[in-house]
């Protein structure tokens, strides 16, 4: 599995890319490390 | 992870994101180098060592993927080099070479940037590993699970660096081939 962290532009957001497919948004998972 | 990345539609698209570093905010990023000898025999000027090299890195000396890699004001000696990086999943400590993979969530890959003539100044390399995003890393993290055996890299790497004898650098699943 290929995993990134990214944010979401303009957000304050933060997550996971799986797969460089599918971007998947677990921000409050993020926000809680 | 694997939950999550099943049937659910994606829910931004990845033109709209911006990628970070694989580890947004590691603990430490501990550096190697010079510790296979048959390696460091083909290396100009370099004579091996009793023991490995080792410095530290902090997290802002790397870009993200997209991000510009910086030459600082004060020098003008940025070089790269190619590395393999390995993702500590687990902590722990005292750990036993025959536990040590299962410690090791991942893969990524580093243009580990230098600048040449800062390293030379004192006697560490620290000053020369550190300028703000002088070097740069991956956006992908490859899990354990998709390289059970992170020597079946040493091909890829001597390919990508074109240099027969990196391959021997990252063959480090044998201890007959480590120096130290």
């Amino acid at each position: 599995m290929k995993l990134a962290s990214f944010k979401v532009q303009g957000k304050d957001s933060y997550g996971i890319v799986v797969d460089e497919k599918k971007v998947i948004d677990i921000g409050v998972i993020a926000s809680n490390r | 992870m694997k939950h999550l990345s099943g049937g659910d539609a994606p829910e931004c698209d990845l033109d709209e994101i911006e990628f970070l570093t694989p580890v947004t905010s590691p603990d430490k990023i501990l550096c190697i180098g010079r510790n296979y000898k048959n390696y460091i025999a083909t290396l100009e000027g370099k004579k091996p060592l009793n023991h490995p090299g080792m410095f530290v890195r902090v997290a802002s000396s790397f870009a993200a993927h997209e991000q510009a890699i910086e030459k600082p004001d004060a020098s003008d000696q940025l070089d790269f080099e190619t590395e393999l990086a390995v993702v500590i999943g687990t902590q722990g400590r005292n750990i036993s070479e025959t536990d040590a993979l299962s410690h090791v969530a991942g893969y990524t890959v580093l243009n580990e940037g230098s600048i040449r003539d800062w390293q030379k100044r004192g006697v560490q390399n620290a000053p020369g590993k550190n300028f703000y995003h002088s070097g740069s890393m991956d956006p992908w993290m490859v899990t354990t699970d998709d390289i059970p055996d992170p020597s079946a890299l040493a091909d890829w790497f001597a390919r990508i660096q074109k240099r027969p004898a990196v391959k021997e650098a990252y063959a480090f699943m044998d201890p007959s081939k480590q120096a130290c």
